[in-house]
């Protein structure tokens, strides 16, 4: 039940006020949350704690990630996104 | 159809745009009345006569039949175009394109070298396509071409680049 609501806490979070971000981040989440690793999971609902402008920094390649766990993720929605 | 292997294959169909219309006859306009009014005769003739000709090339281009109808993203790097006069073909997106969330201008390459632009200002597509093919376009990653004609252009300008990036080579 926990989990579920987290999931929804999380999709909830992907609405942004860019949409291209919402776009990006719940394909991102409708495809592919459910077979994330839990350490992905962790890095992901971190990454919805960005603002926008820095989040859409990140994503559309004009900053480099953090780490490799961010990077991986970031990687992953972008993956995401061309297919 | 021809690219039907590509089942996820995303088709921008770009209509004709008033906003482009309108930019590209001020700038014609413009430059033909500071041909004719600023430079001598025998200069402003050949002038007049190259930029008629290439504003024909244009209007061919943007609104008649050589206007691209149908822009598709297939596998990473490949995009096909379809011409008005119904002529198909496989072109990349090279550097110099400029993404930008009010205008999208894509110089496209096609095999033999031949390079074009696809302006596609806000009212070319409806804006949710729009809105995805920019998205698509940042998430690419590096431009499918090396070339970097603008090496030397502004930081300001640079914002509107296509991203380069390790995350988003294939």
């Amino acid at each position: 039940m926990d989990a579920e609501r987290e999931q929804a806490r999380l999709r909830w979070m992907c609405r942004r006020g860019m949409k291209e971000l919402d776009q990006l981040l719940l394909g991102f989440f409708d495809a592919r949350y459910a077979t994330l690793e839990p350490l992905a999971r962790q890095r992901f609902a971190e990454l919805l704690e960005w603002q926008d402008p820095e989040l859409a920094a990140l994503l559309f390649g004009r900053m480099a990630p953090p780490d490799t766990e961010c990077a991986d993720v970031v990687r992953q929605i972008r993956e995401c996104a061309r297919f | 159809m021809w690219y039907g292997k590509f089942e996820s294959a995303r088709v921008f169909e770009p209509r004709p745009s008033r906003q482009l219309l309108i930019s590209l006859t001020l700038l014609y306009a413009a430059t033909l009345a500071l041909v004719v009014l600023m430079l001598p005769l025998w200069l402003a003739l050949p002038l007049l006569g190259l930029l008629l000709w290439r504003g024909g090339r244009d209007w061919q281009c943007h609104y008649g039949h050589r206007r691209i109808v149908r822009l598709v993203a297939g596998a990473p790097g490949r995009w096909f175009v379809h011409q008005a006069d119904g002529i198909r073909q496989e072109v990349t997106v090279a550097a110099a394109s400029v993404v930008h969330s009010r205008l999208l201008m894509l110089m496209l390459v096609n095999a033999n070298g031949w390079r074009g632009p696809l302006v596609l200002p806000r009212d070319a597509l409806a804006a949710e396509a729009h809105r995805r093919l920019r998205v698509l376009l940042w998430c690419r990653g590096e431009p499918d071409t090396q070339e970097d004609e603008f090496a030397g252009e502004t930081r300001w300008w640079r914002q509107f680049r296509l991203p380069r990036g390790s995350a988003g080579r294939e």
